[in-house]
């Protein structure tokens, strides 16, 4: 890397810099920090999970402990109250780290502790978005599609501003994490991402309108009575 | 094609089926150079040239039609412009030539032929022996003389003194204000806080062991970067924090070179779900922590 401007070495001006860590901006940066925790984490005693390379489990002596990567932002809980201290405290010395107790905002997602469990909402991403798109003042509707005529790939109406199509759909597809009521709607509305006409958009736009009426709504997570899994299998 | 050829005994030929030899000039030590002819007609100040043709044979239709001379008269479109027909240079006057030249109709394609530049030399273009040619070089007046606007019938913002000033030499003398993000080091440099930042930023890079100075090699990438200046303001809207920070400039980096894989994973969200619903049955206790300089 060049040297940064300001801060050139007074005796060696032609040298350049030699990365030994990676630095912001980088294309490597976020790959470099992963595998870089990743070999800490599994020198204390975690393990990978196969199902999601970014959850680490601890699984020794009867302890239980469960860590979520999502790039810098960390999400632990276990059964040992103890280890887990022991475990951030070991953390904070490696990397610098902020303690941010019970998570409140995770990755744009509000949790919020009711008396029956957890309840997952994203009314201020949901908020943002409706500012974004200038929808704050739309009148509300009950729901999310119209049901009495379906929605065609072409009926002859105008073209619609398809980036702003798909800009929309993109910003509706995060909501769904939270949100399964919309996850047909936005299906549907994402097959015509190629080429949006009028209709679309007005169906689109309902979307959002429904949104603003349950902006509130979000997904409970209740506390289970007991944890067991459960399969369901479907004959081909 | 519709060509007209005029000779002394004022007849118009059209001829459709004309050869134009464009490369060939054959008569040019014959053409004598076009003097400012005494014969000089008083017409149209805006018709540009006339063509006045001597045949020493007598010719007829069917010799213009086949072999005979093609002159390429450069009909000048103003003709159809009405200012320049009622202006009073272009009243009807005596000269035979003057109502020939009206008696013509503008055609564009031979219109494509006329250079208004070219003032004073014609273009002609024959391909038969049987003829001399003698110029009348057109009486056009310089552009000067004539008024543009009337020419022109595009209307443009100066004429009706709307002006607006160019943008960009519009650069400040003035120091940067202290609500302000410098936007190069140029300037950062100059104020006591900025340059306190990138020292505590250098610092922290130079503490981290994030570099060693080599010396160049020639066959490498040497990738830029650049300072960033950002103000963290509290909720008041009052200044907490002067932030500068150094990035390197990813996008010249070379892919396959300089890099080979930058995939990182990202949490499923199935996931997160698992392990809120694993803690919440199981009682456990939630910690949620956030690196803060995640360049390790």
């Amino acid at each position: 890397m060049q040297q940064p401007r300001g801060f050139i070495h007074s005796e060696f001006p032609q040298h350049v810099c030699k990365l030994k860590k990676a630095i912001y901006g980088l294309r490597q940066t976020p790959r470099a920090w992963q595998y870089s925790f990743k070999a800490y984490v599994l020198s204390v005693g975690f393990c990978t999970s196969l199902s999601d390379p970014s959850l680490f489990i601890y699984n020794k002596q009867g302890v239980h402990a469960f860590l979520l990567v999502y790039v810098d932002d960390l999400l632990l809980t276990g059964s040992n109250a103890r280890f887990l201290h022991q475990f951030m405290t070991e953390l904070s010395t490696k990397f610098s780290l902020k303690q941010l107790g019970f998570p409140h905002y995770f990755l744009g997602i509000e949790i919020i502790p009711t008396k029956y469990g957890l309840l997952l909402s994203q009314h201020d991403y949901i908020r943002e978005l409706l500012e974004k798109f200038n929808m704050l003042g739309a009148k509300s509707v009950n729901t999310p599609l119209c049901m009495t005529t379906p929605v065609k790939l072409n009926d002859g109406s105008a073209a619609a501003d398809s980036k702003l199509f798909r800009s929309i759909i993109g910003a509706l597809q995060y909501i769904t994490l939270n949100r399964p009521d919309l996850s047909f709607a936005i299906n549907k509305l994402s097959q015509f991402k190629h080429q949006p006409i009028q209709v679309h958009f007005q169906q689109l736009k309902r979307v959002v309108r429904y949104l603003k009426l349950t902006i509130n709504h979000g997904l409970k997570l209740a506390k289970p009575p007991y944890l067991k899994l459960h399969a369901f299998t479907d004959a081909d | 094609m519709h060509i007209f050829a005029l000779n002394h005994c004022h007849i118009i030929y059209v001829s459709r089926h004309v050869n134009f030899v464009e490369n060939s000039f054959p008569y040019q030590s014959i053409i004598k150079p076009f003097p400012t002819c005494p014969l000089i007609p008083q017409y149209d100040s805006t018709l540009h040239s006339i063509i006045h043709v001597k045949k020493g044979q007598n010719t007829n239709i069917n010799e213009f039609s086949n072999s005979a001379p093609v002159f390429v008269v450069p009909t000048p479109s103003l003709l159809l412009q009405p200012e320049s027909s009622s202006s009073p240079l272009s009243e009807p006057s005596l000269s035979p030539q003057h109502e020939l030249s009206l008696s013509l109709q503008p055609d564009p394609s031979l219109s494509l032929q006329h250079e208004p530049t070219s003032v004073g030399i014609p273009v002609i273009k024959y391909n038969s022996p049987s003829s001399t040619i003698n110029f009348v070089p057109d009486q056009v007046p310089s552009l000067e003389s004539n008024n543009p606007v009337q020419r022109d019938p595009l209307v443009t913002r100066s004429q009706h003194n709307i002006f607006k000033p160019k943008k960009i030499f519009v650069v400040t003398k003035h120091d940067l204000q202290e609500n302000l993000e410098p936007s190069t080091i140029t300037q950062a440099l100059k104020i006591s806080h900025w340059i306190d930042a990138c020292s505590a930023e250098f610092n922290a890079l130079m503490n981290n062991g994030t570099w060693t100075l080599v010396p160049r090699l020639s066959h490498t990438n040497v990738v830029g970067c650049k300072w960033l200046f950002q103000i963290k303001r509290n909720s008041d809207g009052s200044v907490s924090q002067y932030k500068a920070r150094l990035v390197a400039k990813g996008f010249t980096q070379t892919p396959g070179l300089d890099f080979k894989e930058i995939f990182a994973p990202v949490v499923k969200t199935q996931t997160i779900k698992v392990v809120l619903t694993l803690a919440l049955g199981q009682g456990w206790s939630l910690h949620q922590m956030d690196v803060n300089n995640s360049f390790l």
